[in-house]
C-alpha cells in the first residue's frame, strides 16, 4: 500500500515536472501561454553602449578598399570587394549597406532595448538610426503575431524578419534569434558582402562585469551560401548605460 | 494516518523530482575538441606598436614602449610560454574535459589541455578557495569555476607577469581575469575581461569564439629547452623611453590616430568616431594579404 | 493548497520553486560558492601553485606556507622565514622582527616538536634578526657537550646556533647599532669567505655569501634537495630592490645576485606545463620560482641601463630622478613614500653607478 502511494505520487509529479522541464530546454514544447516579456530569464532592456576593443581597425575607421582578412569570403565575393564604391552606394540611396542585420552589432554605437510589445524586442540604434523587432514565437492573438501578419509579406529590409526564442538555464539564460530576408548588405564598411540568402543567427548573453555593471554579449553568425564559404562568426559587446544621456542618432554613412 | 503517510511520501517523491528538474537545465557540457573560429583579433600576426582597442595607463604604455620583441630570444625565457590570458589571444584551439569524484560523481574540476607555448587550465569547480596572496605564482594561475545563468563562470587569480598582448603589452602579477564560457549549439563563446591594476585604464573585454570539432585536436609538442648556457653579461633588449623604433609603423601604414594606436580609453567609445571624422584619411587600397586570416602585413 | 494544474507555465514555476527548495535543503552547502564571491585567502588547494604552497594561518597573524613536505615558510614576521624539518631537528633561515619572536616559536612548534638547531641569517637588518635571541634560546645545540675535541666551544650555553656572514656580526655589534642587540642575538657562528655548508634533515644545505647586493654582507641559502632557495633581501617581491649604498650595497652587485638566483633556480622542464621547480623564497612578499627571478632581474638590470645612459649623457641625480628611469616599473614596485621609495631606489642605483665610474 505505501509502495503504491509513493510510485503512485512519484509518477504524478514527473508526469507534471517533465514536460516542463522539457520546456525549460527549449525541446518541443507548445508555445508558452505567458508572454515572451513576462517569461523573460533576463533582462535584456536598457540603453548600451559598444565597447570597441576586438577588431578596431574594421569598426571604428573605415578599412581600406579591398582588405577582407578574417572573413572567410567565396571567390565570387573577392570582385565585388575589390569594386565596393561608396559613392555609388549613395547615389542609390544604399548608404545604409553596411547597417543591416549582418553587420549592425559591429557598428559603433548604442542601443536602446525595449519592449514594443509583449511578445516583440525593439533595438533601436542610435548609429544609422535603424530598429530591429525581434518576434517571439507568437501566442494565438497576440500582438506581436498581429503586428508579423500586418508586415507586407516577402519586403526585405535591413534588418530583415527576425524570430526570437528565450533559451533558459537555472539562473538565467540567453536570447536566440535567427534573421533572413535580408537586402544585401556588407558585412564591413569597406564593402565586403552578404547576399539576400545570407541568414543571421545570434545569440544575446549578458555577464556582471567584476567591478559592477552588465555586459552584454552577442554572438552573431553570419551564414551565406554565395559569399561565405564558411559561417563568419562574431561577438561584440556592449556595456550598460544608466540612461540615455548620450543617445546620439546619426545618419548612415556609405564611406565613414 | 492515510493523510501523514501521503505528505511524507510527496515530500520524498518531490525531492526526486527536484533532484531531476536541476540537473536538468543547470548547465553545458563544455568537454571536448573546440578549433578556434580566427574571425576577430588575432594575436599571432601582431604588429609592433599596435594598442589599438586596449585602455592603458600610462605606465602601461610606457612599459609596453620599452618592450623589445627580442627578449623571446632570451637563453632563459625561451620556454617561458604565455598566461593564463593566452587563451582567447593565441591561435590555437580548446581541448577541455572534466574531472569527476569518483565517490560523489560530482565535477572536480575542468582542465583545459596546454599547447606548445601556454600551460593549460584547471577550473576548480568544488568550492575550494584560492590560495593565499603570499603563494606561487603560475602563468596558468588559479581559477575556481561556477555555474551561473546558464554559463560557466571563471575567475583566475595568483598569474606570473605577463602580456594581454604578444607585441609586449604588459600585465602584472596582480592582475585577475574573470571569463564566462558560453556555449550555443556547437559554438562556444569565451569571454574574458583582464583587469590589472596598475597597466590598465579599464578592463580589457576579449571574445572568441570556437566551434566543436567532431575530430580530436592534435597539439603541438610542448617547448623543450635545447640550449641552456648561461649568455655573457647581464644585458636584457629594450627600448629606451620615447625610443620605439617601430613607434609609428602600424600608425602610418593604416592611417590611424595616434592616441588610438597608443590605447588612451577614449578610443574605445562610439563617441571618440566623432573626433576623428575630419581628420581620418581612408589608408590606399589593400594591395597585400588582404583576405588573410590574421594581422599579417607583408611590406 | 492544490498545486494550479491548469496553466503549464504557472505549473513550471510553482515545480521548480518546490525543486529549487528540496535542492537547496540536499545539497552540500560547503561545495556551493555565492555568486560574486571574491576569493578568499584561506585554505589549501591543489593547483600547481598551491601544491606548492598549501598553507593556513596560525595564530598571531602569521601564515605559514607548507612549500615542500619538510619545508615551510613563516611570512608576516618581519622577512619570510625558512623553516627545515626533519628528523635532525629544524633549521630556520631568518628570524623575522623581535617584536613576533614568541609568535614565530610557536608556529614552529606547531609544525613540528623538534628543536631548532641552526637559525641563518641571510643579512643584518631587524626585520631578519630581531627575532634570533628567541629563536636560539627556544632551541638546542646539536651538541649538548660545550666541549668538543678537547675544545671550548659554545659559550652561549646550550642553545641553538646562529649562523650569518661576518659581516651581519659586525653590523650586529657596532657601537652604536640601532637597534641595539643583546649577546644572545649575536651569530655564533660566521664566514668571510664564499659558501659555508651543511648536511641536515638529510639534505644539503648552502650557504652563499653574496657580496655587495642588498649591503655587504647577504646570503642565499640553497636547501638542494627541498629545491628551496632562501634568497633574503637580494629579491624583494613586493618593492624595488633595498640597495644599501653606505653599508656596501650596490646595483651591480644586486643584478649579480639575481642572476646568482636564476642560475641556481630551475624551471619546470622539459615539462613546462606542470609548472614545478625551484622555489625561491624572497625576503618579502609572495614565493617566486625562477620565471619570477628573471623577470624581476630584467626589471632591475633595465633601470640600471636607463639609469647608465642618463649619467652618460651628464646627467645630476636630480635631474635622473626626473627623467623618470624606472616608469613602467614604479606602479606596481615603487613606492612614494615609506623608507623605501622610488627615488631612493634610483638614487642608490646612481650612486653605485658614479662610484663605479673610472
Amino acid at each position: 500500500m505505501r509502495l503504491a502511494l509513493t510510485a503512485a505520487t512519484v509518477l504524478v509529479l514527473w508526469g507534471v515536472a517533465v514536460p516542463s522541464s522539457l520546456q525549460a530546454q527549449g525541446g518541443a514544447a507548445p508555445a508558452p501561454a505567458l508572454a515572451a516579456r513576462d517569461s523573460a530569464p533576463i533582462d535584456l532592456t536598457g540603453y548600451w553602449v559598444s565597447y570597441v576593443t576586438e577588431n578596431w581597425r574594421y569598426r571604428m575607421v573605415t578599412p581600406p578598399k579591398g582588405e577582407y582578412r578574417r572573413i572567410p569570403v567565396t571567390p565570387a565575393a573577392v570582385p565585388i570587394i575589390n569594386a565596393w564604391d561608396p559613392a555609388a552606394d549613395a547615389r542609390a540611396g544604399n548608404q545604409c549597406k553596411s547597417y543591416g542585420t549582418g553587420n549592425i552589432m559591429s557598428v559603433p554605437g548604442r542601443l536602446h532595448i525595449t519592449w514594443q510589445d509583449a511578445d516583440t524586442l525593439r533595438i533601436d540604434t542610435d548609429a544609422g538610426t535603424q530598429t530591429r523587432l525581434l518576434r517571439f514565437r507568437l501566442r494565438e492573438g497576440s500582438a506581436g503575431q498581429a503586428s508579423a501578419r500586418a508586415a507586407a509579406p516577402g519586403a526585405r529590409t535591413w534588418q530583415g524578419e527576425s524570430t526570437a526564442n528565450w533559451e533558459r538555464a537555472a539562473g538565467g539564460g540567453s536570447l536566440r534569434v535567427t534573421t533572413s530576408n535580408l537586402r544585401a548588405g556588407y558585412l564591413r564598411k569597406n564593402g565586403v558582402p552578404y547576399s539576400e540568402r545570407a541568414t543571421v543567427s545570434e545569440n544575446f548573453d549578458l555577464a556582471p562585469l567584476p567591478d559592477g555593471g552588465q555586459l552584454l554579449l552577442i554572438t552573431t553568425t553570419v551564414e551565406d551560401p554565395v559569399y561565405l564559404r564558411a559561417p563568419y562568426v562574431v561577438s561584440p559587446h556592449f556595456k550598460k548605460e544608466p540612461d540615455g544621456s548620450k543617445w546620439d542618432p546619426t545618419p548612415c554613412s556609405s564611406t565613414w | 494516518m492515510l493523510i501523514d503517510l501521503v505528505a511524507r511520501r510527496a515530500a520524498f517523491a518531490l525531492l526526486m523530482v527536484a533532484l531531476g528538474a536541476a540537473t536538468a537545465s543547470a548547465q553545458f557540457d563544455p568537454g571536448g575538441s573546440w578549433a578556434p573560429l580566427a574571425t576577430e583579433d588575432v594575436q599571432n600576426d601582431s604588429l609592433p606598436v599596435d594598442y589599438l582597442g586596449l585602455a592603458l595607463t600610462d605606465e602601461g604604455r610606457t612599459r609596453a614602449l620599452a618592450y623589445d620583441e627580442s627578449q623571446k630570444s632570451m637563453i632563459e625565457r625561451q620556454c617561458q610560454g604565455w598566461g593564463a590570458a593566452y587563451m582567447v589571444l593565441g591561435p590555437f584551439g580548446l581541448r577541455m574535459s572534466s574531472q569527476v569524484d569518483p565517490v560523489t560523481r560530482g565535477i572536480v574540476s575542468y582542465t583545459i589541455d596546454p599547447w606548445e607555448d601556454w600551460n593549460g587550465m584547471t577550473i576548480w569547480m568544488d568550492g575550494r578557495a584560492h590560495p593565499s596572496e603570499n603563494a606561487l605564482h603560475t602563468q596558468a594561475g588559479f581559477s575556481t569555476g561556477r555555474w551561473e545563468g546558464g554559463a560557466l563562470a571563471v575567475h583566475t587569480t595568483h598569474m606570473k607577469a605577463g602580456f594581454i598582448r604578444k607585441t609586449g603589452v604588459p600585465l602584472t602579477d596582480q592582475a585577475t581575469l574573470d571569463w564566462r564560457f558560453f556555449r550555443h549549439g556547437d559554438v562556444l563563446t569565451v569571454l574574458l575581461v583582464a583587469r590589472d591594476p596598475v597597466y590598465l585604464a579599464e578592463p580589457e573585454i576579449i571574445s572568441k569564439g570556437f566551434r566543436l570539432s567532431q575530430a580530436p585536436l592534435d597539439f603541438r609538442d610542448p617547448c623543450v629547452t635545447g640550449f641552456q648556457p648561461k649568455e655573457p653579461g647581464d644585458s636584457v633588449p629594450h627600448y629606451p623611453p620615447d625610443k620605439n623604433p617601430f613607434i609609428d609603423e602600424f600608425m602610418k601604414f593604416y592611417g590611424l590616430p595616434r592616441e588610438a594606436v597608443m590605447g588612451e580609453r577614449e578610443t574605445l567609445y562610439p563617441e571618440y568616431r566623432k573626433t576623428i571624422k575630419d581628420s581620418y584619411v581612408q589608408p590606399p587600397p589593400c594591395v597585400n594579404s588582404c583576405g588573410a586570416a590574421g594581422n599579417f602585413v607583408r611590406r | 493548497m492544490p498545486l494550479p494544474l491548469s496553466d503549464p507555465g504557472r505549473r513550471a514555476r510553482v515545480i521548480a520553486t518546490i525543486a529549487a527548495c528540496a535542492a537547496l535543503c540536499t545539497i552540500d552547502r560547503s561545495a556551493v560558492v555565492p555568486l560574486g564571491a571574491a576569493p578568499q585567502t584561506a585554505g589549501a588547494a591543489s593547483d600547481a601553485a598551491s601544491d606548492a604552497t598549501s598553507n593556513a594561518t596560525s595564530p598571531g597573524g602569521l601564515e605559514v606556507l607548507e612549500v615542500r613536505p619538510n619545508f615551510f615558510v613563516i611570512a608576516g614576521a618581519g622577512g619570510n622565514i625558512g623553516v627545515q624539518v626533519g628528523e635532525d631537528g629544524v633549521v630556520v633561515v631568518d628570524a623575522g622582527s623581535t617584536a613576533r619572536a614568541s609568535a614565530v616559536v610557536a608556529a614552529i612548534k606547531r609544525i613540528t616538536p623538534k628543536p631548532i638547531r641552526y637559525v641563518i641569517d641571510t643579512g643584518p637588518d631587524a626585520d631578519h634578526v630581531g627575532g634570533n635571541e628567541a629563536l636560539s634560546q627556544a632551541g638546542e645545540t646539536l651538541f649538548p657537550s660545550n666541549r668538543i675535541g678537547g675544545q671550548q666551544r659554545d659559550f652561549t650555553g646550550p642553545v641553538a646556533a646562529i649562523l650569518a656572514t661576518e659581516g651581519v656580526l659586525q653590523r650586529m655589534t657596532a657601537a652604536g647599532s640601532t637597534p641595539a642587540y643583546a649577546a644572545g642575538a649575536w651569530p655564533t657562528e660566521t664566514f668571510h669567505y664564499a659558501r659555508k655548508y651543511m648536511f641536515m634533515n638529510g639534505e644539503a644545505i648552502e650557504v652563499l655569501h653574496q657580496p655587495a647586493a642588498h649591503s655587504d654582507s647577504d646570503a642565499i641559502v640553497f636547501f638542494r634537495r627541498s629545491d628551496v632557495v632562501m634568497a633574503g633581501d637580494v629579491l624583494d617581491a613586493r618593492q624595488f630592490p633595498v640597495i644599501d649604498v653606505d653599508r656596501g650595497g650596490s646595483i651591480q652587485g644586486e643584478i649579480a645576485a639575481l642572476d646568482r638566483l636564476s642560475e641556481l633556480a630551475v624551471p619546470s622542464g622539459p615539462i613546462v606545463s606542470r609548472e614545478a621547480g625551484t622555489i625561491v623564497v624572497p625576503g618579502h612578499g609572495r614565493l617566486y620560482d625562477q620565471y619570477d627571478v628573471i623577470e624581476y632581474r630584467d626589471m632591475v638590470a633595465i633601470i640600471r641601463d636607463r639609469v647608465r645612459d642618463l649619467i652618460a649623457a651628464g646627467r645630476s641625480l636630480e635631474a635622473v630622478k626626473a627623467a623618470g628611469p624606472a616608469k613602467g616599473y614604479a606602479g606596481r614596485y615603487g613606492n612614494a613614500g615609506g623608507a623605501w621609495t622610488t627615488d631612493r631606489f634610483v638614487e642608490a642605483v646612481y650612486r653605485s653607478l658614479v662610484k663605479e665610474k673610472p
